[in-house]
């Protein structure tokens, strides 16, 4: 008896360690996770060339700057997203007053661009904006970055850097 | 114990997956704003024509005109350090007939000074000092005065106004 209740403890020790396929005759089923994550990935082709400001606007003093504005579209970005997102610009530093950086972001085919947004204000405080929605995942690549420099006469003459940081956020 | 490592797992598992929700790339950008000193003027006065006598002393009359204008743009002025003020001199391109005298006085900007009547020959001379902010549609008046021994002529002249560093 003491043997018998030895041997029915192993069985029911390996019946549940032997793996499912082992219970089965001709028939097996297992339960498969899968799961997909919000996945979000943009990338740049790199800097744009140098911004430079160096005629007044022919429209002076009419027109909305003093200067004529600079403009760059020499750079592209990536952008590959499972979810509807927005795109953020900001501004690591601060720039002179009187100056303001603007960028456009050229949109993907499920995405809206808010055109030329500042990314300063007139005191040349940076300022977070945005500057794409998009409705739906998409995975577009080389659409156009534009940068714009603008200023008045009393930024003075001026040779600086800053650095633009692109943000992918959740939309909502 | 189990609590805090569970807490801490979950706030590790938050964080790995808020850094699969976003993504973040950087772009460098370098700016300049070259000096900028441009002047310009609305137009051309109308002729000016002496037709008159003075009726005290019998001179001829001079003739006058204000109808036109000059901006001034500069972005060195008074927003650098030190200050480079600018200065706009004037000339004409061939000397004026004898008995006759162009004369033009420039209005200054708010930060300028100006010297008033100059009469206008073919070396440069000081019209407005001491500009260090931009202006925009300042009056130009020009004085065309002559003696009865000009006699008769007609003529014109090319004025050059040029904006300068004022040292």
């Amino acid at each position: 008896m003491r043997r018998l209740k030895g041997i029915l403890i192993l069985l029911l020790f390996l019946l549940c360690f032997l793996p499912e396929s082992g219970f089965s005759g001709n028939t097996a089923q297992q339960i498969v996770n899968f799961q997909i994550q919000e996945i979000a990935e943009i990338s740049v082709s790199g800097d744009p060339g140098p911004l430079v400001i160096q005629s007044i606007d022919p429209s002076y003093p009419n027109g909305e700057y003093d200067t004529l504005p600079d403009e760059d579209s020499s750079t592209y970005y990536n952008v590959t997203s499972n979810y509807a997102f927005k795109i953020t610009g900001e501004l690591l530093q601060n720039m002179p007053q009187g100056t303001w950086i603007y960028i456009k972001l050229n949109e993907p085919p499920e995405g809206y661009s808010l055109g030329f947004v500042a990314l300063n204000d007139n005191y040349g405080t940076k300022l977070p904006a945005q500057t794409l929605l998009t409705s739906d995942p998409t995975s577009s690549t080389n659409l156009t970055i534009t940068y714009k420099f603008a200023a008045d006469l009393y930024a003075g003459t001026v040779d600086g850097n800053n650095t633009v940081r692109l943000t992918v956020l959740d939309l909502i | 114990m189990k609590r805090i490592l569970l807490f801490f797992i979950l706030i590790s598992l938050y964080l790995f997956n808020y850094a699969w929700a976003t993504s973040t790339v950087y772009q460098n950008i370098s700016y300049s704003i070259y000096p900028i000193n441009e002047i310009w003027v609305s137009g051309n006065p109308p002729t000016l024509v002496i037709s008159e006598v003075e009726e005290v002393g019998g001179n001829l009359r001079e003739a006058t005109d204000s109808s036109t204008t000059y901006t001034v743009a500069t972005n060195e002025g008074g927003y650098v350090s030190p200050e480079k003020p600018k200065r706009i001199t004037g000339s004409i391109n061939q000397a004026m007939p004898e008995h006759t005298q162009l004369i033009v006085n420039l209005d200054a900007p708010v930060n300028g000074y100006s010297e008033g009547d100059i009469e206008l020959g073919v070396d440069s001379q000081n019209l407005v000092t001491g500009i260090l902010s931009p202006g925009d549609g300042l009056t130009i008046t020009y004085k065309f005065r002559a003696t009865a021994e000009a006699g008769t002529l007609s003529g014109y002249r090319t004025v050059t106004f040029t904006l300068l560093d004022d040292v």
